[in-house]
């Protein structure tokens, strides 16, 4: 177990240097000139050629490209992501207070989406080709359809307006209050379908495995049967998959948090897209994808506990 | 067929000739869902090409007299907010999710074959280079990355543009519209391809270990025509579905973009724009909302189901899920 995560994650430090490369070349072609930028929008006047190259100097900019992806990692390291092009302030404690808003989100959607889809899936592989079966895959299909964008309105209309549920969805109380029920219960369903057909398709192959047979056989109660040896077996892809939720969580979050209004790290990304504000994208978009690798790790590494066939590839 | 193995034709008379396809349709067709979402998949394609021609009004044009109407005779889907018809907006809504789901679907899916197959094919350092980026970019949480190649790469982009233009002359490349939708379908085909790649790639290894490939390697033909006529047809079911189900996945990524103040601007109509101009109002005029949001839905709801039926249909073998 030690030599195959050691194995993986050598693994992953490629793919975060070739991330910090991409974000960082995308983010310098970006914008054109950032020193020219900024005096063009603070005072034209002093837009000369002679200011603009001693600003240059000043902020490191005539150095080659390298040295400054260089330099930009090292601050990224030490957790300076850089100033704001439009409110002149530090990104970095911006970073400190939404993230965590996002995260209490995420947590809470990821929690139901896990839970809710491994009971639903394992309803389904028990119930096999019913119309119980038949409903809960449909659904799940039926809702993945709609973009979180487009069933944030909807459902805002039906319980906000018709239904008058709740007084109003907008805003940000907290985890605990009635403005965050809609946000997470849509978060977590449009995931559903994911772990519902692997949790379901994991169970069904277990199921017809001549060990389930063995044990039925042997007359073990069908409580244990489930318990002890189909569902252990069955939920490998389902908890290892779960991982790989958080991609959909993270890109979510921008259009959840943009149509409920919620300040987190995906309203924050939004803002920083509608202001052109390429600071503030660079590392939203980093943070975002070091999340995805992150979770993708912790995806192998827990693959290798549950099923030890893949530790000796 | 009929004069081989004894001469009788009876046989042929009971069974009609089968082949995959044939075989494939009769599964297909046993799914009521899926052929509710063909209906609609081919419904969206007709629409995206001969709606706007078929919009009973101007989707620019301005009915001072008509602002945010419900839906009645004269507007069948209401008006928006500054009095622009709702149907004839959301038809040409249609034209753009149409134009960057087929553009972005055909992309993807011949990058993702040639790149899948040279991968699988040639093997040492070309597949460890393909597949090495494909990596780094599933690394990306998807769509977070199309928005960022879109926020950034804009000014890059027109500044090419103005060049090939200045070069060329050709008016071309000064349109707006025409540099929105390179950027988008660029965006979008990024994200796409890694995913059919691996899968054509994983096909072919697999095939490649088959019988008839290595007869035909021991019979001397040529690598290229190997891939084309052999390795490629052979994994192409797979691919099929994984290619129908990204359609709707390409217009959800489209709406997301104009969601999100990038991609397609005005006064260029899309439906993810449609929702979010709207949405300022959703508690006043709710219908302005729930239009855009109702087709949109109806069209991705189409096409997954349409892309379910077909995983059924072409792999039988699968667990039906």
């Amino acid at each position: 177990m030690l030599t195959y995560t050691i194995k993986r994650v050598l693994l992953f430090i490629p793919t975060i240097i070739a991330v910090l490369f991409i974000t960082f070349t995308l983010g310098y072609l970006g914008p054109g000139d950032p020193i020219q930028t900024q005096v063009l929008r603070v005072n034209p006047r002093l837009a000369d050629q002679e200011t603009i190259e001693r600003l240059r100097e000043v902020y490191g900019l005539n150095r080659p490209f390298l040295v400054q992806w260089g330099d930009w990692v090292g601050k990224i390291l030490r957790g300076d992501f850089g100033k704001s092009f439009a409110t002149r302030t530090d990104i970095g404690p911006t970073i400190a207070y939404r993230l965590p808003i996002s995260a209490q989100l995420g947590a809470a959607a990821f929690v139901i989406l896990a839970i809710g889809g491994i009971f639903l899936g394992t309803l389904a592989a028990l119930k096999q080709n019913t119309w119980i079966d038949h409903f809960i895959v449909g659904l799940a299909l039926f809702i993945n359809s709609f973009p979180i964008f487009v069933l944030a309105p909807l459902t805002m209309i039906v319980v906000v307006l018709w239904l008058k549920l709740l007084p109003s969805t907008l805003g940000w109380d907290g985890i605990f209050s009635a403005k965050a029920i809609l946000p997470i219960l849509l978060f977590s369903v449009t995931g559903w379908i994911g772990p519902i057909r692997l949790t379901r398709n994991g169970l069904i192959e277990v199921l017809s495995q001549d060990y389930v047979r063995t044990a039925r056989a042997k007359g073990l109660p069908e409580r244990l049967v489930i318990l002890r040896h189909v569902v252990k077996n069955g939920l490998i892809s389902t908890v290892t998959s779960l991982g790989l939720t958080v991609s959909g969580i993270v890109t979510g979050s921008l259009f959840l948090e943009a149509a409920f209004a919620i300040p987190g790290y995906g309203y924050m990304t939004v803002q920083g897209v509608t202001a052109n504000d390429y600071n503030i994208i660079m590392a939203t978009t980093l943070i975002g994808a070091l999340l995805v690798i992150g979770s993708n790790l912790i995806t192998d590494l827990l693959y290798g506990v549950l099923d030890p066939r893949v530790r000796y590839e | 067929m009929t004069q081989s193995f004894g001469g009788t034709d009876l046989f042929d008379e009971m069974m009609p000739p089968r082949n995959l396809w044939l075989d494939a349709w009769d599964r297909f067709q046993r799914n009521k869902m899926a052929v509710v979402g063909l209906a609609i998949a081919i419904l969206t394609l007709f629409l995206g090409i001969f709606g706007p021609a078929l919009a009973p009004y101007d989707y620019t044009l301005i009915d001072m007299r008509a602002l945010a109407q419900p839906p009645s005779l004269e507007h069948p889907m209401g008006t928006d907010e500054i009095g622009r018809d709702m149907l004839s907006r959301i038809l040409q809504g249609a034209r753009t999710a149409v134009l960057v789901a087929i553009f972005v679907t055909v992309i993807n899916t011949v990058m993702g074959l040639v790149l899948g197959t040279l991968s699988a094919y040639m093997g040492g350092i070309v597949d460890m280079v393909i597949m090495r980026i494909a990596d780094i970019l599933i690394a990306f949480p998807g769509l977070l990355l199309a928005v960022f190649v879109n926020a950034t790469m804009k000014r890059p982009v027109s500044l090419v543009s103005e060049w090939l233009y200045e070069l060329t002359g050709l008016g071309f490349f000064q349109n707006t519209l025409v540099i929105n939708y390179l950027i988008v379908l660029g965006a979008i085909s990024l994200i796409g391809w890694p995913g059919l790649a691996r899968l054509v790639r994983g096909q072919i290894l697999s095939l490649r270990e088959r019988e008839f490939i290595k007869a035909q390697v021991a019979m001397g033909s040529p690598r290229w025509r190997i891939m084309a006529l052999h390795l490629v047809p052979n994994a192409i079911g797979p691919l099929i579905v994984a290619v129908s189900a990204s359609i709707g996945g390409a217009m959800v990524a489209e709406s997301s973009l104009s969601y999100l103040g990038l991609g397609i601007q005005p006064p260029g109509a899309s439906w993810g724009r449609m929702i979010v101009e709207n949405m300022l109002q959703w508690s006043v005029y709710p219908h302005l909302v729930a239009m855009p949001s109702l087709v949109l839905a109806i069209c991705v709801f189409g096409f997954n189901f349409l892309g379910d039926g077909l995983n059924d249909a072409l792999n039988p073998r699968q667990i039906r899920s």
